[in-house]
């Protein structure tokens, strides 16, 4: 099984799919009502939050301005466009063959994750 | 990359396309029934799986090296692990080259989307992901073992399902006629994975003969 040359290294977040089923009776010592319009129908989902890791020899720029896979690595941010958090999967990786990779990598993604 | 492409890759949810083999569960595999597996025969007790490393140990014989390969280590962190081949396979559209697919071509089938979530290795055919969830739908459809055309009947051989085209009926070995394994399998695939499940003639994957 081969998965060809490997491009990109994501890291997503799933979207969480919400628990439709009724919410207890009694919290906290209080009743809840139990009409169709009462708390635990509420639904409320938010988007995936994803992260792309892009190897250093695809770089880009980003919002700022700044390249890709450089001192500052590209980090894809959430729907509201701020910046996650940083990684060093790119440059941990930058230069090197992947599917060649060693054990070291175990380390990369864990930091990444 | 640009605001906007950056904008749609945090929309789109990484979704991707995979065959399954369809056999009979293990009676530790949780809920009886038809159950879908891996081309490794790993078998997806339910609509979203974890994927961990199954290599073996360290092989230190060269002989084994010679006859499986490369030598494989078990790791414990999380899979897809970069340097191994671990993780949940994804094809991506209009890759032809499916040779996991041909490994399981002779069982009955089925081929769906899975939503890959965690570490998510793309390659430039496919996908190694930490954590899938079928979001469905699935197609079912059952070859001939021996021809790989549709199948007509479906019999039990080593507590596998098998299809037989009505040119490779064998008499000896009693049968069930496809709608009637239809009407078995897909409401009963449909209540484990919670997507919906449809039966066709021939798959998508059925190229591969």
């Amino acid at each position: 099984m081969d998965i060809g040359e490997i491009e990109r290294i994501w890291e997503v977040e799933p979207l969480e799919v919400p628990d439709l089923e009724p919410a207890p009776a009694e919290t906290s010592g209080r009743s809840i009502p139990s009409s169709p319009m009462s708390s635990s129908t509420v639904i409320v989902t938010r988007p995936p939050r994803v992260t792309l890791h892009l190897p250093r020899r695809q770089g880009s720029m980003n919002d700022l301005g700044k390249p890709v896979g450089g001192e500052s690595v590209w980090v894809g941010g959430p729907m509201d466009g701020r910046v996650l958090r940083g990684s060093t999967v790119v440059d941990s990786l930058a230069g090197q063959d992947l599917r060649d990779a060693e054990a070291d990598d175990a380390a990369a993604i864990g930091h990444a994750r | 990359m640009s605001q906007m492409q950056e904008a749609q890759l945090a929309i789109l949810p990484l979704i991707a396309w995979r065959v399954w083999a369809i056999t009979t569960s293990e009676p530790w595999e949780g809920v009886p029934g038809p159950v879908l597996r891996g081309a490794w025969g790993h078998p997806w007790p339910g609509p979203e799986l974890e994927a961990r490393c199954l290599n073996p140990p360290v092989r230190k014989s060269v002989f084994s090296a010679f006859l499986f390969g490369r030598e494989k280590r078990a790791h414990q962190s999380p899979a897809p692990f970069l340097s191994c081949d671990c993780g949940i396979y994804a094809r991506k559209p209009g890759d032809s080259d499916d040779l996991w697919v041909v490994r399981i071509a002779h069982l009955p089938m089925a081929g769906g989307f899975i939503e890959m979530s965690g570490v998510v290795i793309e390659g430039s055919k496919g996908f190694r992901a930490q954590r899938a969830r079928l979001v469905g739908p699935v197609e079912v459809w059952v070859p001939c073992a021996d021809c790989r055309s549709p199948a007509t009947e479906i019999f039990i051989r080593d507590h596998l399902f098998r299809g037989r085209c009505n040119r490779h009926a064998a008499g000896d070995v009693p049968g069930m006629a496809r709608d009637e394994w239809m009407d078995y399998v897909v409401p009963a695939l449909g209540r484990r994975y919670r997507v919906p499940v449809v039966g066709v003639e021939e798959g998508v994957a059925d190229g591969h003969r």
